[in-house]
């Protein structure tokens, strides 16, 4: 159902309540001024006349109550006679107007009433009748069954209504006579009037305002419409676009509310976006960066299954063991970049022992130093060296230090592996007498970057990704890491920070 | 003495392999695989426990728990997550150390035989390597049961060494310990005092060995 068509349905529905209620009120309105007309008329009448002009007055009667055969009807009064009040001072009381008014006028086949107010210039007419009831002068409609046992009790009148009309019936100060009693009777206003009526009232109560409501209704449901083809544009565009908001009124709030939802949307789904972009190239990257090691890994081992002899074989099984060596680092490294991306700050700090974690990376990396006839060595306090800091990230970086000490080195090289403690806090020292890095490279070394291809590399003489991480680690950890080249030719890394605040 | 390893490993091929490995080595291992026969299994049986964190049927964090509530046994733990949250969490239960996946074999060798060997760490008061008893306490070097003449600082650079054997000590903590900074406090210097030292160890004079980019080591015999 649309606005519109709902708010002129309740236009109607409080219209026609309206309407039935002042119908209902027209209705009582007319009682009472019928039972006040019937009163002033019959009191009229009642005033012009005493007994013997009553009794007598049958004649008179004749005169003044002319019979109209064509009244007879649906009233089952039988022949009526009309009778027109005398004008009074003062008017007919409640009655109506004065009767000079009506004298011209066309009472209507009912003998007066008319689509009129309520007490509107209905004619009353007054008969009279006997002790018996019976009307005099014959003729007359019959008397009311209902109101005769209270007139016989002594009441003085009896108000009432019968299929045809209002009537008031009235024990008269002459008993006994022919005018014992005097019934008035106001015929009811014809139910056409009524339903004329309601018509009228309700083209006014309700078309009028329907009308103007529905005019007053255009712009703002052209503008809701506008509204809502907007959103459906900005829906179809997957929110990205505003919805176009004019106006000052809740139209243009509801607007501005949704271009408000609508861009908490958009950041919602950017995030999501890039978390799955992320997500998806890094799964990728791994793939391609597990997969080349994992091929290299394959053909030594393809190598070795084919070799003959145990002098070939142990070559193979270093270069097995390196490559192997490789891909758990990788992983290890692809799995802190990821944590390290998410993670702006650094949530996990701890109390981390660097004397056991320089002792789990040694050991780590013993059998593949060897098995490339690199010399490595460590050495760590007895004690341990207390940090804060989060231990798989630092481990890492230590870690990728050794790794690629030993992976750049050559048969019969050197690898050292230092951790001391140094005032007021530790000193990690991996030093090498590889190749070294060339000083052009050396800046670029200390660059940080987790996603060019160019830090995933294995080989641009070195190091990339696990250097970067490295550095990212030591930043986070207000660590110093220095990169150089030894004088005495190979590469240093010096790894330096402050030891934990509070003893362990 | 034999050490007994209770391994609680729910993988066939890794479990397979280390048991090989840590028998190889000269433990007694007992080997369970599910989780909640490992529930089951008396921790005070056994001289260190090696449990797996991602178990069928148990979470090994909780086995850590239980046994922590019976046993003192040393606990390693072995965790596919290498996550701070989920190590922090191990220790905090009462794990001894742990050990990351993938790891080598000697990776957890090295971890098992440092935590069983923790307790003789204190008790050092003579280092015996080869032919050479070095008596700390007593500051006595003897060669094959020969006294052999040290000066001070030389012995006290031997008994830097022996006080760990077969760790490499560095340069700095040497000249730091044994040195006086004001006279001759270089690492030229502690060269020469320990080529001295080697000259009068004679044979064993090769137990002293140089560690590229380190410093110097007793090595054990």
């Amino acid at each position: 159902m649309t606005l519109r068509t709902r708010l002129l349905l309740a236009l109607f529905g409080s219209g026609l309540a309206i309407l039935l209620g002042g119908f209902v009120a027209r209705e009582i309105a007319i009682r009472y001024a019928s039972e006040a007309s019937i009163q002033s008329s019959i009191e009229a009448r009642l005033s012009t006349l005493d007994r013997e002009t009553c009794e007598a007055g049958m004649d008179v009667a004749r005169r003044e109550f002319r019979p109209r055969p064509e009244d007879s009807g649906p009233d089952g009064f039988g022949p009526p006679h009309e009778f027109r009040p005398r004008p009074r001072p003062g008017g007919g009381g409640f009655g109506g107007p004065p009767p000079e008014r009506m004298r011209g006028r066309d009472p209507g086949p009912f003998g007066g009433g008319g689509p009129g107010g309520p007490g509107g210039p209905r004619m009353t007419r007054v008969f009279f009748y006997d002790q018996g009831f019976t009307p005099r002068p014959p003729g007359g409609p019959p008397f009311p069954e209902g109101a005769k046992p209270q007139l016989q009790r002594g009441d003085a009148f009896v108000n009432g209504r019968e299929e045809g009309g209002f009537f008031r019936a009235v024990a008269t100060s002459w008993p006994g006579g022919a005018c014992t009693y005097a019934l008035a009777i106001m015929p009811s206003p014809p139910p056409l009037a009524a339903f004329t009526t309601l018509i009228m009232g309700a083209v006014l109560l309700i078309g009028a305002p329907a009308i103007v409501l529905w005019f007053a209704l255009t712009k703002p449901v052209a503008r809701l419409r506008a509204l809502t083809d907007g959103v459906r544009g900005a829906a179809a565009k997957h929110y990205e676009i505003s919805v176009p908001v004019t106006g000052k009124d809740e139209i243009a709030e509801l607007g501005h509310a949704f271009n408000e939802a609508s861009a908490a949307v958009r950041a919602h789904v950017a995030e999501v976006e890039r978390r799955e972009k992320a997500l998806r190239d890094f799964v990728a990257h791994t793939t391609h960066d597990v997969a080349l090691p994992l091929s290299v890994l394959l053909s030594h081992v393809a190598t070795l299954r084919h070799s003959e002899g145990p002098a070939g074989s142990a070559a193979t099984i270093a270069a097995i063991a390196q490559e192997t060596q490789y891909i758990s680092s990788l992983l290890a490294n692809l799995e802190a970049v990821a944590r390290l991306e998410s993670d702006v700050a650094l949530h996990e700090k701890h109390p981390v022992d660097l004397t056991a974690l320089v002792e789990r990376v040694a050991v780590r990396h013993k059998g593949v130093a060897s098995s490339g006839g690199v010399d490595f060595n460590h050495s760590a306090p007895a004690a341990p060296l207390w940090v804060t800091g989060d231990v798989t990230l630092i481990e890492q970086a230590v870690n990728n230090l050794v790794h690629n000490a030993i992976q750049y080195n050559r048969a019969g090289g050197h690898v050292a592996l230092v951790l001391e403690q140094a005032e007021g806090g530790f000193t990690i020292r991996v030093s090498d007498d590889g190749p070294g890095v060339p000083d052009p490279d050396l800046a670029r070394i200390g660059e940080s970057r987790f996603r060019s291809e160019e830090a995933r590399s294995r080989r641009p003489n070195g190091m990339g990704l696990g250097l970067s991480i490295t550095r990212d680690v030591a930043k986070r950890h207000n660590f110093t890491l220095a990169l150089g080249n030894r004088t005495e030719g190979g590469f240093e890394a010096v790894l330096k920070g402050d030891a934990a605040k509070a003893a362990v | 003495m034999t050490s007994r390893i209770l391994l609680i490993e729910d993988d066939k091929n890794l479990g397979d392999q280390i048991v090989t490995n840590l028998k190889r080595d000269g433990f007694e291992v007992t080997w369970i695989s599910d989780g909640h026969a490992a529930l089951d299994a008396d921790p005070t049986q056994a001289d260190l426990v090696v449990l797996d964190l991602m178990l069928p049927g148990a979470f090994g964090l909780d086995i850590l728990k239980i046994y922590r509530e019976t046993a003192e046994t040393p606990v390693l733990v072995l965790s596919a997550r290498n996550e701070t949250s989920t190590k922090v969490r191990a220790l905090a239960l009462g794990a001894d150390d742990y050990v990351t996946k993938p790891f080598w074999p000697e990776e957890l060798l090295a971890r098992i035989q440092a935590r069983l060997r923790r307790p003789l760490l204190h008790a050092a008061d003579v280092v015996e390597t080869g032919a050479l008893r070095i008596d700390l306490a007593g500051r006595m070097v003897t060669n094959g049961g020969h006294a052999v003449e040290l000066t001070k600082i030389e012995f006290d650079l031997l008994a830097a060494l022996a006080q760990r054997p077969g760790s490499a000590i560095t340069r700095q903590s040497l000249v730091d310990r044994v040195l006086d900074p004001d006279r001759e406090g270089t690492s030229r210097t502690l060269d020469v005092h320990f080529s001295r030292v080697r000259k009068k160890l004679g044979a064993e004079g090769a137990r002293i060995a140089t560690v590229w980019g380190v410093g110097y080591r007793l090595v054990p015999s």
